[in-house]
């Protein structure tokens, strides 16, 4: 059976890499590695809490607030429940939902343009749609100076962007006057423009569709809508079909006890809004196929540190496989919108064929729906911080307890646990939703979302899987990924060369929809 | 405050490229290369190069964040760098279009330019691979980085991590803190070994590449630290290795231009320390000295008071945030708890040549001789190791 490798997998954060068995044409197995391993859960050991957001913000430069927060979130929590810490003030709850919808668009515009977008420019794919050509294409170039706005914004309270420093345990460490309000609501506006007026959508799927483009309706959502129509076109409405099973943790509190967008478990057409408690104890990790010893499995509260284990027999990941109530479950942009039951103009209901389903093409469409959804968010709730009204009352690292900070990054659902004796850490995991999406096998055999998405896939041309690819980048995994694509000796001895700018979508790379996972 | 001239922000120009990049060499320290040759190379923007100069941009154990970085560079910004450097990307596994195999074999094997971003794990090198052996095997990074180093014109640590090993590299917590029966790797200071290319955070160990290693050019690993290193370091870097110049290093090999600079010299906030008026705590709004809190501009080098972050926007103390020393080797074990001045002492010297310059005064809470010595030295060696170093740098 031919076995195709894909490595590295380009375009996405971090090392990660895929095999294939492909059967008949068929993917009959994928195996997901996560290339990389750092130690940070056992280099936060030893250390007072208020530490913990600096050194976890490191794990990731592209989500780059969203572990500091969850940080904060799980020592803030651990030290309420120690009663030592009343609560962050009501200015520092509304700059982080700020500064947090701020640093997701900025994602989703780097992600779509710079990460995905390549996938069908012309340069790579032959589409036509030369404004997504990397470094070159007009659009690419436009989404470019977008973002750079965008966190020039963000860095007037983040104080610089990436790795920003203005989320400081107890709330804020920068004064939100009015001088800096005033700077970014105009360089949020100036993206703003640059996407378009959201009510100018249908327009602009029309012009799309009869091949103009009016760039006063907005050059980004130009830019985005016709990526959304080649990615139709290429079929990724039926390929990439993962389970159909959603979990979100919730983002953005209310201030009432309760969050903007809530959590939420989508399970067999069935959507429900579990309260923290139930999430917790529902999720366990699994490294049965991990380079992790077996202890360094099991509940994140008490499971161990994750000690390496390289040379493990059958493991091929450096990732861990999280389970909810044992169900691998997709997360990400496309999961925060089934649980808050939005399909902005019908999009997914139109040109996905279904607003729930799991496909390629519904990932990217959810995407490109949250950013507007986000853009319109963001000028409403700069009106509602207060200038220089109180960010921070102070913190203390001197308490015992634990604490769990559930929240959204860009990509999907993220946790942090803490535990803390006297002022110290002594237990701390971290579960990325890039593991939930694109971990490996747990103990049962049963895949992550991203190994089942692409068993049974199309391949027709082994040298370009193109369709794997677009399936891989469209969870946006975050991780410095790859995938392989290889060829045992005297099977199949032709080398990859998938999604190069030489390379052409083939049109014959039909998906195959629904096809049941093939372990044979 | 800012130093943005909105004029300046979009062009692709070459007459713009040229004005910002004067603005820029003009906000960095006198006497240094690039203000020396600043027109020079101002003016080599401008005309075509002799064909386009290979870069190949290496991950190791990374977050990235020294990439994503790069793409806010505004003065030059990272495309019209491209564009104007004449520079061919031949791999950089997040923006390039290839993929797979396709990717590395379209890796220059002698490039002009080898930029590293992420440390380099020696004991554990499965723990960052790309790419594959010749006998199927994930290919380590550190492999990739032994073959193209020696075939490099020119070789560039990319933050803190590349430079001296990063965050992977500081003290594992886990033998203090939790019950291991069984020896293994977690039991290990450095769990995977991550190192950078030619320091470690120990004065006592080199990095991957060796203390006696020079790229092609003769120079050796030039360093642009920081968690994340700021876009102007990385490329104008570049831009005076590609007009000949050699830029001026300090004993990390950092180009003092950047990093010759003490923060706290530097600091808006100074004034408050001077008479001796801190914040209660952080985020209290009084926009007084963060030095009680934690702040290691005392110890920290580099330019960013002036030069600020996205495009002149802002910068750490700027948001009330105390910085964290992220230039400099070793800093997440010599620079924490982040949020406590050096074992809470007073204020302290920094280092022999700034020491003077400390405006210690009334505000001297006591001299935190050992406090300096642990933020200033080099790696976790012993007070008397300590000074050694010093004096024989």
């Amino acid at each position: 059976m031919p076995e195709i490798e894909i490595d590295p997998t380009t375009r996405i954060e971090g090392h990660h890499s895929t095999t294939l068995q492909v059967e008949d044409g068929h993917v009959t197995e994928a195996k997901s590695h996560i290339d990389m391993f750092r130690g940070m859960e056992m280099v936060v050991l030893d250390r007072p809490p208020s530490d913990a957001p600096v050194f976890t913000q490191r794990v990731c430069g592209v989500c780059f607030t969203v572990h500091r927060m969850s940080s904060l979130l799980a020592i803030e929590n651990a030290a309420k429940r120690a009663g030592v810490f009343g609560g962050v003030p009501e200015t520092a709850r509304q700059m982080r939902n700020l500064l947090e919808r701020i640093a997701t668009l900025w994602n989703h515009a780097v992600h779509m343009f710079a990460l995905v977008g390549p996938d069908y420019s012309d340069a790579v794919a032959g589409t036509g749609l030369d404004r997504l050509d990397p470094m070159e294409g007009e659009g690419y170039k436009r989404a470019l100076e977008a973002q750079r706005e965008l966190l020039q914004g963000f860095a007037e309270f983040g104080g610089k962007a990436p790795h920003p420093l203005t989320y400081a345990p107890g709330g804020m460490s920068a004064t939100p006057t009015a001088g800096k309000l005033q700077n970014i609501r105009d360089q949020v506006e100036f993206v703003s423009d640059w996407l378009g007026p959201t009510d100018a959508i249908p327009e602009i799927i029309e012009n799309v569709r009869n091949g103009e483009f009016d760039a006063d309706l907005g050059e980004g959502l130009h830019d985005i809508v016709s990526l959304l129509f080649a990615a139709k076109e290429a079929g990724a409405d039926d390929f990439g079909v993962g389970p159909g099973r959603y979990y979100c943790n919730g983002i953005y509190p209310d201030g009432d006890g309760g969050r903007e967008i809530p959590a939420g478990i989508y399970v067999d057409g069935e959507l429900t809004h579990p309260e923290k408690d139930d999430i917790t104890s529902a999720i366990h990790e699994s490294t049965a196929r991990s380079w992790y010893t077996d202890d360094s499995g099991g509940h994140p509260m008490e499971e161990s540190p994750p000690k390496p284990d390289p040379e493990k027999e059958d493991a091929y990941s450096w990732g861990k496989a999280p389970r909810y109530d044992g169900m691998n479950m997709e997360t990400g942009s496309l999961a925060r919108l089934i649980v808050t039951e939005r399909d902005p103009f019908d999009l997914r209901a139109t040109l996905g064929g279904d607003p729930t389903k799991s496909s390629t093409l519904n990932r990217l469409i959810a995407r490109a729906q949250e950013s507007v959804l986000l853009r319109d968010q963001i000028l409403d709730v700069l009106d509602d911080i207060e200038p220089d009204s109180t960010v921070n009352r102070g913190w203390t690292d001197d308490f015992s307890g634990e604490g769990v900070g559930l929240w959204e990054a860009s990509r999907g659902a993220l946790s942090h646990w803490v535990k803390i004796e006297d002022g110290t850490i002594t237990n701390y995991q971290i579960i990325t939703p890039t593991l939930w999406n694109l971990g490996p096998r747990d103990e049962n055999g049963t895949p992550s979302i991203f190994e089942q998405s692409v068993e049974g896939m199309a391949v027709e041309d082994y040298e370009n899987p193109i369709n794997v690819m677009r399936t891989v980048r469209s969870f946006d995994p975050c991780l410095a990924c790859s995938v392989h694509v290889e060829s045992p000796a005297g099977t199949y001895s032709e080398e990859v060369t998938p999604a190069s700018p030489a390379g052409v979508a083939t049109g014959g790379d039909r998906p195959y929809a629904g096809q049941e996972v093939d372990e044979q | 405050m800012t130093t943005a001239d909105t004029e300046t922000k979009t062009g692709t120009e070459a007459t713009t490229t040229r004005r910002n990049f004067l603005k820029l060499v003009g906000g960095v320290s006198a006497g240094t290369v690039i203000t020396q040759y600043s027109s020079e190379v101002a003016t080599a923007l401008e005309q075509a190069s002799n064909g386009s100069k290979e870069v190949v941009w290496l991950q190791g154990q990374t977050c990235s964040a020294c990439t994503m970085s790069t793409l806010q560079g505004t003065s030059p910004s990272l495309e019209e760098a491209i564009s104007q450097f004449k520079l061919d990307v031949t791999f950089h596994p997040e923006i390039m279009a290839e993929t797979g195999e396709a990717a590395t074999e379209a890796m220059s094997s002698s490039p002009d330019i080898l930029m590293v971003e992420g440390a380099i794990p020696t004991k554990i090198p499965s723990a960052a691979t790309f790419g594959r052996t010749e006998d199927g095997h994930h290919k380590p990074v550190v492999d990739w980085l032994l073959e193209l180093a020696p075939e490099a014109e020119y070789v560039m640590g990319i933050g803190t991590c590349a430079c001296y090993g990063g965050w992977q590299s500081a003290n594992n917590g886990a033998p203090a803190v939790e019950d291991f029966d069984e020896e293994g790797p977690w039991m290990d200071a450095n769990v995977t070994g991550a190192k950078g290319l030619q320091y470690t955070h120990r004065e006592d160990d080199a990095g991957v590449l060796g203390p006696d290693f020079t790229a092609n050019s003769g120079l050796p690993v030039i360093n642009v630290p920081g968690c994340m290193t700021h876009p102007d370091y990385v490329l104008l870097t570049v831009a005076t290795l590609l007009n000949g110049h050699e830029p001026d290093l300090d004993e990390f090999n950092r180009p003092k231009a950047f990093y010759g600079p003490l923060v706290h010299d530097q600091c808006s906030r100074r004034g408050y320390f001077d008479r001796g008026e801190f914040v209660e705590h952080v985020g209290d709004g009084s926009g007084k000295c963060l030095y009680n809190v934690g702040c290691k501009g005392p110890y920290c080098h580099c330019d960013d008071s002036v030069r600020l972050w996205n495009d002149g926007t802002s910068v750490c103390r700027n948001v009330g945030a105390p910085c964290i020393g992220c230039m400099e080797p070793g800093f997440w074990d010599r620079m924490t708890p982040f949020y406590d001045p050096i074992e809470e002492q007073g204020v302290a010297l920094t280092d022999v040549e700034t020491a003077g310059k400390v405006a210690v005064g009334a505000t001297a809470a006591g001299l935190g001789a050992h406090a300096a010595r642990k933020a200033m030295g080099y790696g976790d060696a012993e007070p008397d190791e300590q000074d050694e170093t010093e004096s024989t740098e």
